[in-house]
């Protein structure tokens, strides 16, 4: 009945590698070699890099998914809208019924007759809601530092003073000083990931404090993201300072720059954009990990060339086209792969 | 329709709110991941699925489902994303390329695949925690093998297994998936952090 080949014969330990590309040159022969074995091997690699790859690339957003919260959202404008159409509960056992007696029911005939009910609690129910649900935020003993902290699955945007714009995630907390906006602007993030869009000021820089980090924006948008191990930032628009408090080491990262520092080692990691005479392969790697899709060299040879690129802020075919380019190849598309070879 | 979804619809019709945040509820995540393939934003999916919603609920009696409340649904949040992302591109450019409107024909291969997707995130979601961590770092966080193990101090072969053995999971689970449109392979880096 099954007709699947069992997977306990693939050999394991090589995929893991080459998915991760990290193979060595030894373990690279043999993966090449069982690859080349069959068809069947090739196509069942290819289908764990689509599970690699393609597949979890919603994964983030399945975890945010969140229907319990969606539905009180949903009815939250529906009772904005004034035109709660009755019903939403019309299915009720008597005894539910005879809960609702305090409500008030207006009946109105619609346009087309219809009996439409409007229950005014719905609406103040769903503003109850909002309030409770709305994540937290309290004074601190200091007087008036501003704290919040989302739940798992949350998103929540802050609006700040100066019209600067904060959107946590979920688990994330936050942390905004009583004089923000006077003296300086600066925010801390406790924990989690957050996205900041900054209204520049010249004289009074934006500084997210993320720990032994922090980051000066120079007028941008950008997201940072703060475990107790790592400190991740990415750059969406415009430039910021990244600063290592300790050394005061900073360093500028522009549109589509990330960096990962990693805090018990004190070490960065460049999740690199740009390439300097970099090998071709390094190259499609990290295209294909922005991209999602599926890059393929139509000649080994081509593994050694090396090229200098920036690929930030462009789009994949345009980048695509900017590596060939660079290298006298031309790319064609099979099967949803782009396949390099050389320039005839 | 199945007999089921001509259950369901039926009361939503007759205006039963029970059934209707039910459904809602039930198919919520699949619709929610189908627009954010689109937009790769959580919070504009949940308001184009809540629009779409209303707008179902408000509009219940003069709907004529053809095929299947879920594909009516699932038409009308993908072509609302699409409007959506048409309008991001112009206001901030946007930096997602795709501009194909899915074709009828391959809208119920689309659905599928969302569909296998959910199982692949919901296996995901089994994996035991330490498994699932590694697998994350690995996948997400790009990390290597070594930069896992000094992390979670644990030695490198344990990282290995760990990811061998959530590949092997999420393989059982999707042995039958067929390739991937390419208009999947949009990301926003964003939301990756």
């Amino acid at each position: 009945m099954d007709t699947k080949p069992s997977h306990n014969d693939l050999p394991w330990e090589l995929l893991v590698q080459a998915l991760q590309g990290e193979l060595s040159p030894d373990e690279n022969q043999r993966f090449r070699e069982w690859l080349a074995l069959s068809e069947e091997n090739r196509m069942q690699y290819e289908q764990l890099q689509r599970i690699w790859k393609d597949g979890m690339g919603d994964y983030v957003f399945y975890r945010e998914a969140n229907e319990a919260k969606g539905w009180e959202a949903l009815r939250e404008s529906m009772g904005e809208r004034d035109v709660f159409q009755g019903g939403m509960g019309e299915g009720k056992s008597g005894e539910e019924e005879r809960m609702d007696e305090g409500e008030e029911r207006v009946r109105v005939g619609d346009e087309h007759g219809r009996v439409v009910m409007f229950r005014r609690w719905m609406a103040a129910a769903a503003v109850l809601l909002l309030a409770v649900g709305a994540g937290w935020w309290y004074l601190s003993g200091r007087g008036a530092d501003m704290q919040y902290e989302t739940a798992a699955g949350e998103q929540r945007t802050i609006s700040l003073a100066d019209g600067s714009r904060v959107v946590l995630n979920g688990q994330a907390r936050i942390r905004i000083g009583k004089d923000y906006d006077k003296t300086d602007r600066t925010v801390t993030l406790a924990g989690g990931v957050a996205f900041f869009e900054v209204a520049h000021q010249a004289q009074r820089p934006f500084t997210v404090d993320a720990g032994v980090i922090s980051i000066k924006d120079i007028g941008t948008s950008f997201t940072v993201a703060r475990t107790k191990d790592s400190i991740k930032v990415m750059v969406s628009e415009g430039k910021i300072a990244f600063i290592e408090k300790e050394t005061a080491a900073s360093r500028e990262m522009t549109a589509g720059d990330s960096i990962c520092f990693y805090i018990a080692e004190r070490r960065v990691r460049e999740l690199r954009t740009r390439f300097d005479n970099a090998p071709l392969p390094a190259v499609i790697a990290a295209l294909q990990r922005m991209s999602g899709k599926r890059i393929v060299l139509a000649d080994a040879a081509l593994a050694e060339k090396k090229l200098t690129v920036h690929l930030a802020g462009e789009s994949f075919e345009d980048a695509l086209k900017t590596v060939c380019a660079s290298l006298n190849l031309e790319y064609k598309v099979v099967n949803e792969e782009y396949i390099l070879y050389p320039r005839k | 329709m199945s007999l089921n979804e001509e259950h369901i619809w039926r009361s939503i019709q007759k205006r039963d709110g029970k059934v209707f945040e039910h459904y809602y509820k039930e198919h919520y995540k699949f619709f929610f991941l189908a627009a954010c393939n689109y937009l790769k934003d959580p919070r504009l999916a949940q308001e184009i699925v809540n629009d779409v919603f209303i707008k179902v609920w408000e509009d219940a009696e003069a709907i004529r489902i053809q095929s299947s409340l879920r594909s009516y649904i699932y038409r009308a949040v993908i072509n609302r994303s699409l409007n959506e992302l048409d309008k991001n591109k112009r206001e901030r450019q946007h930096q997602s390329e795709l501009s194909r409107r899915p074709e009828e024909t391959v809208e119920s291969r689309e659905m599928e695949e969302q569909e296998l997707r959910l199982r692949l995130y919901r296996a995901i979601d089994q994996l035991p925690d330490q498994c699932r961590k590694v697998f994350m770092m690995s996948r997400f966080e790009q990390l290597k093998q070594q930069e896992i193990a000094d992390q979670l101090n644990i030695s490198i072969k344990t990282v290995k297994n760990h990811i061998t053995r959530a590949l092997k999971d999420l393989y059982e689970v999707l042995g039958d998936w067929n390739s991937l449109p390419v208009w999947m392979g949009v990301i926003i880096l964003k939301y990756f952090l």
